[in-house]
């Protein structure tokens, strides 16, 4: 439909005198079409995350890798002390005793704990095996995970002279 | 006969009085918060109660549309089927994503029930969002069968059911869009393609009668598209079909990755990149 026909037929509606025409519905000759469109978009608040179960546990997840995080900057200051010579060895030893030292190692057992068992939770929506017809369970999938885990666990366990 | 029933002035009469529970009988009544937002009217949403009368069957698409014919015609919302197919009567219900016509005012009973519009998107008016951002993004992805040069062998693009698993789930997508409102990453990030637009995406790419791949991997590997997802997985959780989004998104980011480094080990002469 043309906008000429549209203005047309509401001139033509207005001679019959039905000017209760919503304002929207009326296009004015030559100008673009008048629209009472007024989208309304709701701000997304900053504690997202805090609102439903499923995005706190998400949040859980993701906060649990900078708990690890800095869990693996601390190792990697100790290595550079390593390299650095017996005094700064000694200093960083001395370091992991302090209160703030063992509360972060205590804590990222646990957050180590929540980030792994988390994603091995996860990875049945990466990996589908197909046999036939049919999709390995997703127990399976996550079971391999621990598996391979525990392998890998045992062999820096003998690697190491078993500590 | 209930007493709800016997005061009820929307009695269907076809009870006995007897303890009838039959579908057509009032069990209650619920208190149903809608918002409401008329933009000739309104500076911004508000809420607006109801009391309505419900039985065994009514679903919130029923209450609502009792709502319309019995108290307010000016309330405006989206509807079709009836049966959850056609994915158009997705509301916040009490803040969580659902389809109208799905969910039963039983299970809300004793209320009160807050409907809203579906999160994540403009609203229009009411409980109606703007779909078009969505609509362009699932257009961007070419959610259809890419024929290639090669004539046909036979009458009929023919297909194995074993080749069929390999997209079924992923077809069952109605874009309902209640994904959309689950993911609050599609609330953060604007031009984030979203669950059922990469669903669909993945759907066409695992049909082995398809060959737009490359059509559609600039689309999903870019920073809105695959990589803008952060896993939260509510849109599975979401998801009235059972068709996991977020197990579709996944797996497009590992194929993302693979042809990334296969462009390193073997590149293609011509490929659309």
């Amino acid at each position: 439909m043309s906008a000429s026909t549209v203005s047309g037929r509401a001139a033509a509606a207005r001679s019959k005198g039905s000017d209760a025409r919503p304002e929207a519905l009326v296009v004015r000759d030559g100008a673009a079409p008048v629209s009472a469109r007024r989208p309304y978009r709701a701000p997304t608040s900053r504690t997202w995350f805090l609102k439903t179960r499923e995005y706190r546990a998400y949040a859980l997840r993701e906060a649990s890798s900078v708990v690890v995080g800095l869990f693996v900057f601390d190792l990697a200051v100790g290595f550079v002390c390593l390299h650095r010579g017996l005094d700064a060895w000694q200093w960083w030893v001395a370091m992991q005793t302090r209160p703030v030292n063992l509360i972060l190692t205590a804590l990222s057992v646990v957050m180590s704990l929540v980030h792994a068992t988390t994603w091995f939770q996860a990875t049945p929506k990466i990996i589908r095996i197909r046999r036939g017809r049919r999709y390995v369970a997703d127990g399976w999938v996550v079971a391999q995970h621990y598996v391979l885990l525990l392998a890998f666990a045992a062999i820096v366990y003998v690697w190491l002279g078993g500590l | 006969m209930s007493e709800e029933c016997a005061d009820s002035a929307n009695c269907c009469g076809s009870c006995d009085g007897a303890g009838d529970r039959g579908s057509g009988a009032v069990l209650g009544t619920i208190r149903l918060q809608v918002q409401r937002y008329r933009p000739d009217l309104d500076t911004a949403p508000s809420v607006q109660e109801y009391d309505v009368p419900w039985g065994q069957d009514t679903s919130v698409l029923d209450a609502l549309t009792w709502i319309k014919d019995e108290l307010d015609p000016s309330l405006t919302f989206r509807w079709s089927c009836r049966m959850a197919i056609c994915g158009s009567c997705g509301f916040m219900l009490n803040g969580v994503p659902k389809l109208g016509c799905e969910q039963f005012v039983r299970d809300y009973a004793p209320g009160p029930l807050l409907v809203e519009p579906l999160e994540n998107f403009s609203v229009e008016r009411d409980l109606v969002v703007d779909l078009e951002p969505f609509m362009s993004r699932l257009a961007a992805v070419k959610p259809f069968v890419v024929a290639d040069d090669v004539p046909l062998a036979g009458p009929g693009n023919l297909q194995t059911p074993e080749q069929m698993l390999a997209f079924h789930d992923y077809a069952m997508c109605i874009n309902c869009l209640l994904c959309y409102s689950a993911c609050p990453q599609v609330g953060i990030a604007a031009d984030f393609l979203g669950p059922a637009a990469v669903t669909a995406a993945v759907r066409y790419n695992r049909d082995s009668r398809d060959h737009g791949e490359d059509l559609r991997l600039p689309v999903l590997d870019s920073e809105a598209g695959l990589w803008a997802c952060t896993f939260v997985g509510a849109c599975s959780t979401a998801c009235p079909k059972g068709v996991d989004p977020a197990a579709a998104i996944q797996q497009a980011k590992a194929a993302a990755a693979k042809a990334w480094a296969g462009e390193f080990v073997l590149p293609r002469h011509g490929a659309v990149r």
